[in-house]
């Protein structure tokens, strides 16, 4: 079943794939991309790196957009599941936003899903933490 | 009554005209980034002003400078001393004659850009953030843009597209709540803007990439 849904978000034009995570960044099931899933969960652990430096804020991150010039990548977070698309450009964005926000709110409601990112919930800061990070990151946080 | 209001709807040249034409005696408050700047009129015509460090028509000049900044006309208060004697016509044309000579320095450059950002629907705010993410020029004072650690993110957003490129991240869009920021770098700096949540990041992308281009 999830993976239907994660076929939705593929058939839009210029996708390139896209794959779930849980909140530590284990690959939970993907969908087109052909890079390793060591790649993917990397991919995963920086976009909630970001997502750990909004944490305590009154608003944490719900979704970011990257924009390269031959590349957009959309990360969404609801429910202790971060889905990724990985895009050719912002083609019809409209339409992809909206099925990737109707896709993982299909793809929270998967028993197996649900119990697999609940079991993974972990304080997001532990991301933050040293021996996560190389010198130029731990350096860049320690200047907060 | 007082009349409050922002920079960005009514110009300075605006106010400045319409208190001297209607031969107005009071004082005029603008608050920007906690920097006040202060003009008095005396039946008509300027003849008081203050933006720290400048007073009288240097002060005029450069308060002429600000694109935004919220201000508060109060009636009937008198300016403590008379530093201007200019006719408040001859000031304006001074002050805008300044202005579009003034050298590129890089706080008219960002003033210029701040101008053309705002102008742009849906965007609230702009920070000039330099490489190390410190805040060098705001549209409004908040902290925000200091614990938000935007060279982070910068980073991990570089670094996470690896498999599929390694060019720089061109622009970031965060929704944070109801907020939805757009970072971007800008030479060896870094632009923040605010947004409003129902302004679509890849609709207003474009504007703000010819407004940064345009300096």
């Amino acid at each position: 079943m999830v993976e239907r849904w994660l076929r939705e978000i593929q058939n839009l034009p210029s996708v390139k794939g896209t794959f779930i995570t849980t909140m530590r960044g284990a690959v939970l099931e993907s969908y087109g991309l052909e890079i390793e899933e060591q790649d993917m969960q990397n991919m995963a652990i920086r976009l909630l790196r970001i997502h750990a430096l909004t944490w305590e804020a009154e608003n944490p991150l719900t979704e970011i957009e990257l924009y390269w010039k031959n590349l957009f990548i959309v990360g969404k977070i609801s429910q202790n599941i971060l889905l990724v698309t990985v895009c050719d450009s912002p083609q019809v964005v409209a339409l992809l936003r909206i099925t990737i926000n109707v896709s993982l709110s299909h793809i929270v409601q998967e028993k197996k899903i649900y119990k697999k990112a609940k079991s993974h919930v972990t304080d997001p800061s532990h991301l933050l933490r040293k021996g996560q990070l190389d010198e130029n990151e731990t350096k860049l946080l320690a200047k907060r | 009554m007082a009349l409050i209001g922002n920079l960005k709807d009514i110009k300075l040249p605006s106010l400045i005209q319409l208190n001297c034409m209607e031969h107005n005696t009071a004082k005029l408050t603008i608050e920007r980034a906690g920097r006040f700047g202060f003009v008095y009129f005396e039946n008509g015509q300027v003849s008081h002003a203050e933006f720290d460090p400048y007073i009288g028509e240097e002060a005029v000049y450069k308060l002429l400078g600000l694109v935004d900044g919220r201000f508060k006309v109060e009636s009937d208060v008198r300016p403590p001393v008379r530093t201007i004697h200019t006719s408040w016509s001859n000031l304006l044309l001074e002050g805008m004659h300044k202005l579009d000579h003034a050298q590129d320095d890089g706080e008219n450059i960002y003033n210029k850009m701040f101008e053309r950002l705002l102008t742009i629907r849906g965007v609230n705010m702009v920070w000039v953030l330099d490489a190390e993410g410190q805040t060098i020029f705001s549209t409004d004072q908040k902290e925000m843009a200091q614990t938000l650690n935007v060279v982070f993110i910068a980073l991990q957003a570089e670094r996470l597209a690896r498999p599929f490129s390694r060019q720089p991240v061109r622009f970031i869009s965060l929704l944070l709540g109801d907020r939805r920021l757009i970072i971007t770098s800008y030479h060896h700096e870094y632009i923040m803007i605010e947004l409003d949540k129902k302004t679509k990041s890849d609709t207003v992308i474009p504007l703000i990439r010819r407004a940064i281009g345009k300096i």
